[in-house]
């Protein structure tokens, strides 16, 4: 009788033995192969991450550098300064994308406020929320229609506007607009509803005549009629100065509109262009190449590459995989302790066994070999049931950890992202938002899979703790001589 | 000369008891010999030492000629010698026939109805048969394993009377029919009378003892 015959033979008659260190196997199998899984989700996470959030870049004017303003006398005594660095417009933003490759779509935005109004010149009503606390509602108050004032956001493409792409707004009806959509307006559903507006209706929106007659304007010929194109809304919770400049009153238009209701902005082109790009793995180059436009003082622009968001979500996530390492080498170690501690308490209980069998010419060789391909044996079948078991695992465990840990990261940024400045000026202008796209969340389409490689290096592994245990156990009966064996069994 | 042969073999405990000071024995097959001596006088050492689970600390033990040493530990025991324990030594898990197949060079069933055991019998748990049941299957294992010399510790041990005397027949059966070489280390005088010769150990030195005498007290110095 060889030795596989008297493994299996041991394997199949001493059922509770076998199945006891099948449990074990399986336990130690399951929680490595999950952990295995759990850890490559999050590097795919990480990648996901990367590509959702790391992607972009936002070019702004060098205001700070002072040698970009240029001062000019006005009458005898005054003198007027402005910035004359190359100022932000579509064509600057054209030029780039025509200059540069792996830049996917950009937006310009420039925030300003007006007043808004419904076809029969009335103003809208607007929507009640909580300030964030500051006193400028008490000092504005009695300053005329400036209470009526909104929000009014000029933007190139909303589609990549970062408060869409950042999710915290989502369109609900209608079209995003680009600037071949003139006169275009995107209003919150919730404002249309309340002013009885829908996608299609015009509404008028112009200066506000406090702020018009400060500046010796005429509001009435600031008026420009807009169709509302699209509808959003809100997901995330906002705060600002005022309660009329919440996001929820806020409107979204183009540039020249804005311009129009607002004369008193000049030659003011855009405050920012967010660049969106393809690889966010190239994006160190991207702008390196942009910086090198031959065409374009880079002087005149501050590039940055926000990456507070990426940041936001990777470290958590490279805390988390640490964490994983750590546990599945803890799984290992332990699993390998407890497996070498069963296998010696069987081995002295098999002492009886192998005497006899030495006794009867088996070599000590065949006598552990047996041991091993008995547990190899058993092995087999938890390892195998284990690609199923850790799947679920995995995947219950995997989802729970990489969801919390990726929403966490991705929410906390948008309360502080949402603020205004004191003059009213630049009221939600300046933040930079998670840019998330129309109809795709990549973070939450997150596979936690056992694939066939980590099955693969699992067996190996596993067989090569078990040969390693065997032999550990073994080593006290292949050390004694037959006779010390026979008469440890009497 | 024997197909067994003790030359001058001493055996010290930790370098310092001698068990065996200088025995010489020479065993043939066809032969049933009895070991007899007090309790602790290094019977089952001898055993041990004939069987190859140990070595002497001096002197030599020939199998058909060469030193067991030559011919390896492992190699004598698989080939040349079989055991007997008193506690019959069978593997749980396996029923009385695939104990007997552990090493068979022979078919097991046939040598297992030898010794008495029904094919029934043979297919049962070893746990499951009563004791004289399990010393046929161990003796039926050493039978199976061909090898020319059967070394049996206390065969009878654990028996009543009346297996005692089965169990003996059969192990004379086996030397005198089979042409084995029986060495049966025994307290038992009923089974030492049955031998074709007596041994006694005493003092670290074998002596050889009239079979007929079965209280061993007729000695002759070997």
């Amino acid at each position: 009788m060889n030795l596989f015959h008297r493994a299996f033979l041991y394997v199949t008659r001493k059922i509770t033995k076998s199945f006891t260190l099948f449990l074990i196997l399986l336990v130690i199998s399951t929680l490595v192969l999950s952990g295995v899984a759990i850890k490559d989700a999050t590097g795919t996470a990480a990648l996901n991450v990367r590509q959702a959030l790391g992607g972009v870049f936002t070019l702004q004017q060098n205001t700070d550098d002072p040698s970009k303003w240029v001062s000019t006398p006005v009458g005898n005594t005054g003198s007027q300064s402005y910035y004359d660095g190359e100022p932000l417009t579509v064509e600057l933003a054209e030029r780039i994308m025509a200059g540069t490759t792996g830049i996917s779509g950009y937006n310009a935005t420039y925030t300003n406020y007006t007043v808004p109004l419904n076809t029969d010149g009335k103003i809208l009503e607007l929507l009640e929320s909580e300030d964030n606390g500051s006193s400028l509602g008490s000092l504005i108050a009695g300053s005329g229609d400036f209470n009526s004032t909104v929000s009014t956001i000029a933007a190139t493409n909303t589609a990549y506007d970062s408060y869409f792409a950042g999710g915290y707004i989502e369109l609900v009806e209608g079209k995003h607009f680009t600037t071949m959509d003139k006169n275009s307006a995107i209003m919150s559903s919730e404002l249309a509803q309340h002013n009885g507006l829908s996608v299609g209706d015009k509404i008028t929106l112009r200066m506000s005549e406090y702020k018009a007659s400060m500046m010796g304007i005429d509001a009435s010929k600031t008026k420009v009629e807009v169709t509302i194109v699209g509808l959003f809304r809100s997901t995330a919770k906002s705060t600002t100065s005022l309660s009329n400049w919440s996001m929820d009153n806020s409107i979204f238009t183009t540039l020249e509109v804005v311009k129009t209701a607002r004369p008193d902005m000049g030659d003011e082109s855009f405050e920012r262009i967010q660049f969106y790009v393809n690889d966010p793995g190239e994006i160190d180059n991207i702008v390196k190449n942009v910086k090198k436009l031959p065409d374009l003082d880079p002087t005149d622009f501050i590039v940055s590459i926000d990456s507070s968001n990426v940041d936001a979500v990777m470290e958590p996530l490279a805390n988390m995989n640490r964490l994983i390492s750590i546990l599945i080498l803890l799984v290992l170690v332990v699993g390998a302790a407890i497996l070498c501690l069963v296998l010696s308490i069987r081995m002295k209980e098999r002492v009886h066994e192998s005497g006899v069998q030495l006794a009867l010419g088996i070599s000590k060789k065949n006598i552990v070999a047996q041991y091993l391909t008995e547990v190899l044996i058993i092995a087999v079948f938890a390892f195998s049931l284990s690609t199923f078991t850790s799947g679920f695992v995995a995947k219950t465990a995997g989802h729970q950890l990489l969801d919390n840990t990726i929403a966490d990261s991705v929410q906390s940024p948008a309360a502080k992202s949402l603020g205004t400045s004191m003059d009213g000026e630049t009221f939600l202008g300046s933040s930079d938002f998670v840019p998330e796209f129309e109809g795709s969340n990549p973070l939450t389409k997150i596979e936690v899979e056992i694939e066939p490689v980590m099955v693969a290096g699992m067996f190996s592994i596993g067989f090569l703790m078990i040969c390693a245990a065997v032999m550990l156990a073994a080593a006290p009966v292949l050390r004694m001589k037959p006779r010390e064996i026979l008469s440890k069994m009497s | 000369m024997g197909i067994m042969e003790i030359k001058g073999v001493r055996y010290t405990y930790d370098n310092k008891r001698n068990i065996l000071k200088s025995v010489h024995a020479d065993f043939e097959a066809g032969n049933m010999y009895a070991i007899v001596g007090p309790s602790g006088c290094g019977k089952t050492t001898l055993l041990s030492l004939l069987g190859g689970l140990d070595s002497p600390t001096g002197g030599q033990i020939l199998f058909d000629g060469q030193d067991i040493e030559k011919i390896g530990l492992a190699a004598h025991r698989k080939n040349d010698v079989a055991f007997i324990f008193q506690s019959y030594n069978l593997i749980d898990y396996l029923t009385p026939q695939e104990n007997v197949a552990l090493t068979s060079k022979l078919p097991p069933l046939p040598i297992l109805e030898r010794v008495g055991l029904t094919k029934e019998e043979a297919k049962r748990n070893v746990l499951k048969l009563s004791g004289g049941q399990q010393q046929r299957v161990a003796i039926a294992r050493a039978l199976a394993s061909d090898a020319s010399v059967i070394l049996a510790d206390e065969p009878t041990g654990n028996l009543d009377e009346d297996t005692a005397i089965e169990i003996t027949n059969i192990l004379k059966e086996c030397a005198h029919q089979m042409n084995k070489c029986m060495i049966i280390v025994t307290h038992s005088n009923e089974l030492a009378k049955q031998a074709d010769m007596i041994l006694k150990l005493r003092k670290g030195e074998l002596q050889i003892v009239d079979a007929s005498d079965s209280n061993a007290g007729k000695e002759q110095k070997n």
